[in-house]
Order: structure tokens, then sequence, then C-alpha cells
């Protein structure tokens, strides 16, 4: 048990426990002082608040905060380093959940506490995917980029919101649920994907060895 | 110039050109249509409004692309370098601020391109596109010094990208960052312009002076102390004279360089809505096809600001290049000859249903001028009666004074109060 809390207290103060705890105070802040700005962007037929895409750069700076400097030694971490690994990642991102649900529900009502909830959702998903795709430390490339389509393309020809609008759908809409569940699906999948467990996968059919041998 | 290129050729921004020039040409044509394409102060707006996200976007990665050499520990390596630090700052910088431009470049050729053949002589107003290129250099440059300062590679972009987006979005049409609305009657105040380009210039300057003197082996603190003051001094300065030198718009002096369409009710444009002339032309054409309707209705019809803005709430606008409400305002000048159209009624819901019946025959003349019903972008005013009038716009000509001779006769049962 000692060397689990040894373990956590090591990663945490390589992977700047700091930043979490800075990000999980920002939350309130932001939603006091800047989560009621109106933006006026080229494409936003129906304005838009602020709140709406804060999650998205909470999100991009928990699961950015992956990367570290010893990222090439972590490579050849054990399992328990691996396990503190994940499970920093996931309680870092479950708090600001937690934090971004609190916040919203004591501040606005249920139904903006829970879109929120979604777009922090999808944010987290999206960021999964840009760090595991392009590097940790640019983790915040999608969701900051989902910026772009969210206001600009987010109503069609006629005035409507397009059904994959996140911030602006009901907190009721099937299609953006179901958008948060695939994407975050999408973007664990790709997490769990480490080079070892590819390599392990039995129905392969060509299996590469982890440990080249001369024969 | 040797060390610009090795910087633009190692950048890693170079493979983000693509997707860079996508997003480009997304903002350009969809979102907000494809109704600019040859007017060419429409045009020249349309080529900035990539900046809005672009500025945004290079603020995030100038912050992360000018932190590297800390990150990397390299900035060590640099203190012996023969090149001047300001030198090697400048060329970072101006790296950055480049892989901003080619893709606005890009996107400021192809809106040439497709409003060539159909806005004739003239060009793209290059003030407008300035406005874009300083909201790029602006939000670099400010990037640029945050990252040098705090050179972290997840917070300071993050923090640096939504910023900025903050500042363009909840600023960026009040304090002029940028424009929306290019339509002819306005046209850009060149003094506004300079006085922003001044100050962007001055960031970016401050940016690279107190970047390049950070560091202790470069200059001592105390210089490095007065050289931040006297950036900061100087950039109130510009700010003030900024924000003195007013809107980066102004309405444009009436005229009689106008163009207008022959018939028997003229409709006058601005030259530079002159791919419109077609469709006006058509409608003056369906106008005197009806004109015992028109008799109380003015000869002319004069687009927003030819005759000067204090006729604004009078004289039709193209906006978002839709001719549909040139046709509304000659239907509501027109009185249809019901002499009680002012006259008080009794009761409120008597009121409500006489001006739905005079809604409909407004309804119904503006289809009959136009052609069509009421396009799927416009909301509210007549939309309630084109379900009934678009069909009956299709009938014989008799069929139609019947029925506005059926919904004059409806108005004038009304007894007034």
């Amino acid at each position: 048990m000692t060397n689990r809390h040894e373990l956590w207290r090591i990663y945490a103060r390589g992977h700047r426990w700091h930043i979490v705890i800075i990000g999980l105070i920002t939350i309130p802040f932001t939603e006091l002082w800047l989560g009621s700005l109106k933006l006026s962007l080229p494409g936003t037929h129906q304005p838009l608040t602020f709140r709406t895409l804060a999650p998205a750069a909470i999100a991009a700076l928990f699961v950015a905060n992956r990367q570290t400097p010893m990222a090439q030694w972590e490579q050849a971490a054990a399992r328990p380093a691996r396990h503190t690994t994940d499970w920093y990642l996931t309680a870092s991102l479950t708090a600001g959940a937690l934090t971004t649900l609190a916040t919203q529900y004591s501040i606005n009502d249920t139904a903006t506490a829970v879109t929120i909830l979604r777009a922090y959702a999808i944010s987290v998903a999206l960021a999964l995917i840009s760090g595991k795709l392009i590097s940790w430390n640019t983790a915040w490339i999608l969701p900051l980029g989902s910026y772009f389509p969210l206001t600009y393309l987010q109503t069609d020809s006629s005035g409507y919101d397009r059904w994959w609008n996140w911030p602006t759908q009901p907190p009721n809409n099937l299609a953006c649920w179901l958008l948060a569940a695939g994407s975050l699906s999408i973007g664990i999948t790709l997490v769990l994907l480490t080079p070892h467990r590819v390599a392990m996968t039995p129905n392969r059919t060509s299996r590469t060895p982890l440990v080249r041998t001369t024969p | 110039m040797i060390a610009y290129w090795i910087e633009l050729r190692r950048s890693p921004l170079r493979w983000w050109l693509g997707p860079l020039i996508i997003i480009d040409l997304v903002v350009l044509f969809f979102g907000r249509g494809h109704w600019w394409i040859g007017i060419w102060p429409e045009a020249s707006v349309a080529t900035q409004v990539p900046a809005y996200y672009f500025g945004p976007l290079f603020a995030a990665v100038a912050a992360f692309t000018v932190g590297r050499p800390t990150r990397k520990s390299f900035d060590q390596d640099r203190t012996p370098q023969a090149q001047s630090r300001f030198l090697s700052e400048t060329i970072h910088f101006l790296a950055t601020l480049t892989f901003a431009l080619i893709p606005y470049g890009i996107g400021v050729a192809v809106a040439y391109g497709v409003s060539f053949r159909q806005a004739g002589p003239g060009g793209l107003w290059p003030a407008y596109i300035t406005i874009g290129a300083i909201l790029l250099t602006g939000c670099a440059a400010a990037g640029h010094f945050v990252g040098r300062m705090l050179p972290g590679s997840m917070a300071t972009p993050v923090v640096c990208g939504v910023g900025c987006f903050l500042v363009v979005a909840v600023l960026g049409q009040s304090a002029g960052l940028l424009v929306l609305n290019g339509y002819p009657s306005l046209q850009p105040r060149t003094s506004a312009i300079t006085s922003r380009a001044f100050l962007a210039f001055l960031l970016a300057a401050a940016a690279i002076i107190v970047s390049a003197q950070r560091h202790r082996s470069f200059a001592s603190t105390l210089e490095r102390t007065i050289t931040t003051f006297v950036a900061a001094g100087v950039l109130l300065i510009g700010f003030s004279f900024t924000a003195h030198a007013g809107s980066v718009q102004q309405d444009r002096a009436p005229t009689t360089n106008m163009t207008c369409t022959v018939g028997s009710h003229q409709f006058c444009i601005w030259p530079e809505h002159q791919k419109f002339l077609p469709v006006f032309q058509q409608m003056t054409v369906r106008l005197d096809q009806v004109p015992e309707i028109l008799a109380a209705a003015e000869q002319t019809s004069y687009e927003q600001g030819l005759r000067g803005h204090e006729y604004e709430g009078h004289d039709f606008s193209l906006l978002e290049g839709q001719p549909f409400q040139a046709a509304f305002g000659v239907a509501l000048q027109s009185d249809f000859h019901v002499p009680t159209k002012l006259c008080p009624l009794p009761t409120p819901e008597l009121e409500a249903q006489r001006s739905d019946l005079l809604w409909r025959l407004t309804a119904w003349l503006t289809v009959r001028v136009y052609g069509a019903g009421q396009p799927s972008g416009i909301h509210g005013g007549i939309s309630d009666a084109m379900n009934e009038v678009v069909p009956l716009t299709q009938q014989p000509d008799d069929v139609q004074a019947a029925w506005v001779d059926a919904r004059k006769t409806d108005i004038t049962a009304f007894h007034c109060a």
C-alpha cells in the first residue's frame, strides 16, 4: 500500500498536480466571471454564451497533463506505473466532470448542467483522440478546434441548429448523447491501445514479437 | 534571410498549412453562403472572416512554438550565438506570422478569382483585407510574448487561444477588430485602420524586444525593467490612440453614380451590386404588369445609402444579397386604394384582423414582384401568408384580381370606431 501511495505521489509530482488543482478551481470562477459572456461570431445565429465552450478548455488542460518530460521512460514502465497513469487521468477527468456538474447545478438549472456535462464528455473524447494521434502536449488542438464548427457552422441554411451542435441542442437530444458515447468510446479505446496491447492481440495475422531475438 | 528560410522549413506548422487552407476555404464558401461572390466590398469582408478563427489559433500556436527552445533546454545553446537575439526573435515571430498569412492570402486570391467574372471592373478593397492581417499580427504577437514568458506546452497555448478567442468574440465587432458587413453604403475609415495597424506593429515590436531581453545574459535587470516599462507605456499610448481613432467603417457619401433599371418603376442600386441588375430588371417588368395597384407607390426605389442615410428606414437594402426586401418595400408602399387603412377600429381583435388582411395583400404583391415565395433564410414578417399567396400568384390574372378585390372589400367592411 505504501508503495502505491508513493507511486501516486511521484507520478502526481511529475505530472503537474497543481495544474489539475488550478483547473478545478478555474471551473467555478470561469462560470461566475465569464460564463454568461455573449459571443458574437460570424456564423452564430443564436446567442452563444462562453459557458458552453469553456468545458473544451478544461478537458484539454486535464488530458494534456498526461505529457511529461519523462514520457520516453514511462514507455518502459511496469504494470503498477501504467495503472497509475490511467487512474491519474481518470481521477482528474472525473473530478473535472463532478466540479462542472456541481458548479452548473448550483448556479444554473439542471438542463444547463446536463448540457454542459455532455459538452465536457465530448471535449474529453476529442482531447484523448488528439493526444493519442498527435501528441499529449497538443491534446488541446481538437477540443479548441471544435470551436470553429460549433460557432461558424452551428446552423443550417434555414437557421436551425445542426444535429451535432452539442452546446445548443437540448439535454435530451439522443443524437448528441450518441455522439458523446461514440467519441468517448473511440477516445478510451485509443488510449488503451498501447503498443504492448497491440502486439499481444491474439488474432493478429502477423504477430510481431515484443522483443526481437536473433535466430 | 537564410535563417528565416530555415525557420520556415523546420517549423512544425508547415504540416498544418493544408488543413489551414481548407479551413479558410470552408469559412469562405460555407456557413455564410455564396451571396458575397461578385460584390467587391462584400468579397473583401468575406476574406477577413477566417481571421476570426486564425487569430486565436495563431495566438495558441505562437505560444506553443516560441516555447520550444526553452522546453528542449536549447536556450543555453543559443547564448553564445553570433546572431543578434533580437534578430532571432524577429525571425521566429515572422515565420509564425508567415504561416498565418499564407492561408489567409490564398483565401484572398480565391475570393478575387471567384468574384472577378461577376463583379466587373474594380477589385478587392485592400483596407478590409488589412483589418484581418492586423488581427493575425496582434494575436500572434500576444501569443509570442506570453509563450516566451511562460514556456509551457499545455496551459500557455490553451490560455492564449481561449483568451484571444474571447477578446475577438466579445469585442471583435464593437472594437473594430474585424468587420462582418461590407455593404457598399459603408466604406473603411483609413485613419482608424492605420491606427490599428500601428498598434499591431507596436505589439509585435514589444513582444520581440521584451522576449529578447528575457535572459539575464542578454540584458541586466535594470535594462530589462526599463525596456518592459517603456514597452508598456508605448503600448498604452497606442491603445489610447486607437481608441480615439473611432470606428473602422463610416457612411459613404450619397452619390449620383448609381445603376438603375429601365421601366415605369425604377430600382436604383449601388454600382458594386450590378450583378443584381438582371434580377431587378425582371422585378421592374413584373411591376409593370400590375400598375393599377401601385398608383400610390413611388416611381423609384433606391438602395440604402444612395440618397443619404436620412432615408435609411425608407430605402431597401440588399443585405446578404437578398432582393426580396426590395420587393417587400415596394409592396409596403402601396396602399392598395384602401381608404380606411389607418382608421382606428373599436377593438384590438378587429385591428388584428384588418392588419392580417392587409399583410396578405402585401404578401401577394411582394411575391408577385419578387417572382417567388419568401426565401428560407428570411423569417417573420409576411411568412405566415406565404402558403396562401404563393399558389395564388400562379393563377391567371383575373383570379388574382378577384382575390385582391375580395380582400379589399373585407377590409373596407370594418366600421371605424
